[in-house]
């Protein structure tokens, strides 16, 4: 359903991505690893539009979308729960919620609120508090729930583990698992390469900016150069 | 006559507080301290005249003025904000400097730099409540100021543009995530705050009946201080701060002279940041996040 070709992306002068292509099947979990300033959040920003000047080509849901600005791919279902989550600390959590369906056309109504709220206790209790009070789990969630907002086909998820504790990223990836069940296609950037493998069908790993591996999340686990890098194991 | 001076500063200050909102939505979303709000003004209060002057009637010179200088706001959006915006803030805040020295001698090259009066469609019209004579332009002034600031607070609060709009004043980075067209947000943001001044260079010239090219000058720099008095980025300290200098400026020219003004006015703003550096009602976050 996301076929990306021959993706390139710079800042200024530093190549950020280079020559990296992918392919996210209907309903699938693909995870992307990569150590720090490996250019994952980059390939994600590149998919969602937001990188001036990038190259390569992307398609959607059938359609070419590489000339389409992001809010063009929001609005198509292609969503970006950005790294460091992002919400928006001076908005309250309904707001925040609200802000994700921004791009649609139509107005979402209580029930979609309430389904969220359903799916995340804690924002139904906080959901008229600024977002900026809640606990780095809870804005997580939150993240994730304003992602959902925008009725999304796919959703990019960019570290969502980040800082959490091990119980609270047990419960990321159980989330990322029920999506998935529902449906869901999920591309998801990860620095814990074990749960993500395990989390995913395919996978990607970045260095530099490029694709040096790329298949089944099953083979990968048992590559050597993966376990090396990114599975604390010995090459 | 402590009721009657009370009165005149309130209705005074009605014209500050929506200097000051326009500075403040600029400052408060942008963070940009826009220097074209006293052309934009001036604008809207000497145009009305010069249409009015062309022989058009009154309602349809005021609407030309507001286009003219609604207008003049995009263009500053257009060849200052965009252009030089993740740049140092500085160099936006001189720009629209620029642009309030063009913007003022086109007007002074086209019609003179003399001041004008301008018939006011109201003519000295006014009630009497007891002692207390209230014009009535002063008092549409006041209650259309004090609308339109609840009105745009609700706009801010409740509608998706205002969540838009707070949402790129928090982070465009963000909002460009979610969807939001920046670039389409922050020029409705120009078209409103611009609209608010203008407004209110149409009222002060029905209101006490002269324009001129540099009618915005004084004006603007005391709703420039009404913000910061009553707290950099946050509306309901710009419509405070408004209101306070108004009154404290009738008073002074009551009690003192017309020439101690200013003294009173900035001698009291200075020692309100003394002993209160962020204002009124600010807090120390400036220029973020203070919608
Ligand atoms: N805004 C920016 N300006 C300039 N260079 C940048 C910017 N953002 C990222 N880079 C550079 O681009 C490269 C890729 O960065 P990117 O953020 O995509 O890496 P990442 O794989 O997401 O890293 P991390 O795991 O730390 O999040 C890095 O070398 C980084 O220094
Ligand atoms: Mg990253």
């Amino acid at each position: 359903m996301l076929e990306a070709a021959h993706l390139s992306a710079a800042y200024g002068p530093v190549r950020a991505l280079d020559d990296v292509s992918l392919t996210v099947g209907q309903g699938e979990v693909m995870a992307v690893l990569g150590a720090n300033g490996a250019g994952k959040s980059t390939l994600l920003r590149t998919l969602l539009g937001l990188m001036p000047g990038a190259g390569g080509s992307v398609r959607f849901l059938g359609e070419d979308i590489t000339k389409l600005s992001a809010p063009e791919r929001v609005r198509r279902g292609l969503v970006l729960v950005p790294e460091g989550r992002r919400v928006l600390t001076s908005l309250t959590v309904e707001e925040n919620l609200l802000m994700g369906a921004y791009t649609r056309r139509d107005t979402p109504g209580q029930a979609e609120l309430d389904a969220i709220y359903d799916r995340f206790s804690n924002l139904a209790a906080r959901r008229h508090m600024k977002a900026g009070v809640l606990s780095g789990g809870e804005q997580q969630m939150l993240a994730i729930g304003r992602a959902m907002m925008a009725k999304p086909k796919l959703i990019m998820l960019d570290e969502p583990s980040l800082g959490l504790s091990p119980r609270l990223t047990a419960e990321v990836f159980a989330l990322i698992a029920s999506l998935n069940a529902e449906g869901m296609s999920i591309l998801l950037v990860e620095q814990n390469a074990l749960l993500a493998l395990e989390a995913s069908r395919q996978a990607l790993v970045l260095e530099l900016g490029r694709a040096v591996v790329a298949g089944p999340s099953a083979e990968l686990l048992k590559d050597d150069r993966v376990r090396g890098a990114y599975l604390g194991a010995a090459a | 006559m402590i009721a009657q001076q009370l009165v005149n500063g309130l209705m005074l200050g009605a014209i500050y507080v929506m200097v000051a909102v326009s500075f403040t939505l600029f400052f408060g979303c942008l963070n940009f301290l826009n220097f074209s709000v006293p052309a934009l003004f001036m604008l809207g209060g000497f145009l009305t005249w010069a249409l009015v002057q062309m022989g058009l009637p009154w309602v349809l010179a005021v609407v030309g003025a507001l286009a003219a200088a609604a207008l003049a706001s995009l263009v500053v959006e257009r060849l200052t904000w965009r252009i030089q915006r993740g740049g140092p803030p500085l160099i936006p805040l001189v720009s629209s400097l620029g642009f309030l020295i063009l913007f003022e001698n086109l007007v002074l090259v086209r019609w003179g730099s003399d001041a004008r009066s301008i018939p006011s469609p109201f003519g000295d019209a006014n009630i009497r409540i007891g002692e207390v004579v209230v014009g009535i332009p002063q008092l549409a002034c006041l209650v259309v100021a004090i609308g339109l600031v609840f009105g745009l607070q609700f706009l801010l609060a409740r509608s998706k543009l205002g969540r838009g709009i707070r949402s790129v004043a928090e982070s465009p980075e963000t909002a460009a995530i979610l969807g939001v067209e920046v670039n389409k947000v922050v020029p409705r943001l120009f078209l409103l705050a611009g609209l608010f001044c203008a407004l209110a260079g149409v009222m002060f010239s029905l209101s006490y009946q002269l324009v001129s090219p540099f009618m915005g000058d004084q004006v603007a720099l005391k709703g420039l201080a009404a913000m910061v008095l009553g707290g950099m980025g946050n509306v309901w300290g710009a419509v405070i701060g408004g209101l306070i200098i108004g009154v404290v400026e009738v008073f002074a020219i009551s009690g003192l002279s017309a020439d101690h003004v200013n003294v009173v006015v900035y001698g009291l703003l200075l020692a309100v940041l003394i002993i209160r550096p962020t204002g009124l009602f600010g807090d120390a976050a400036l220029g973020q996040q203070k919608l």
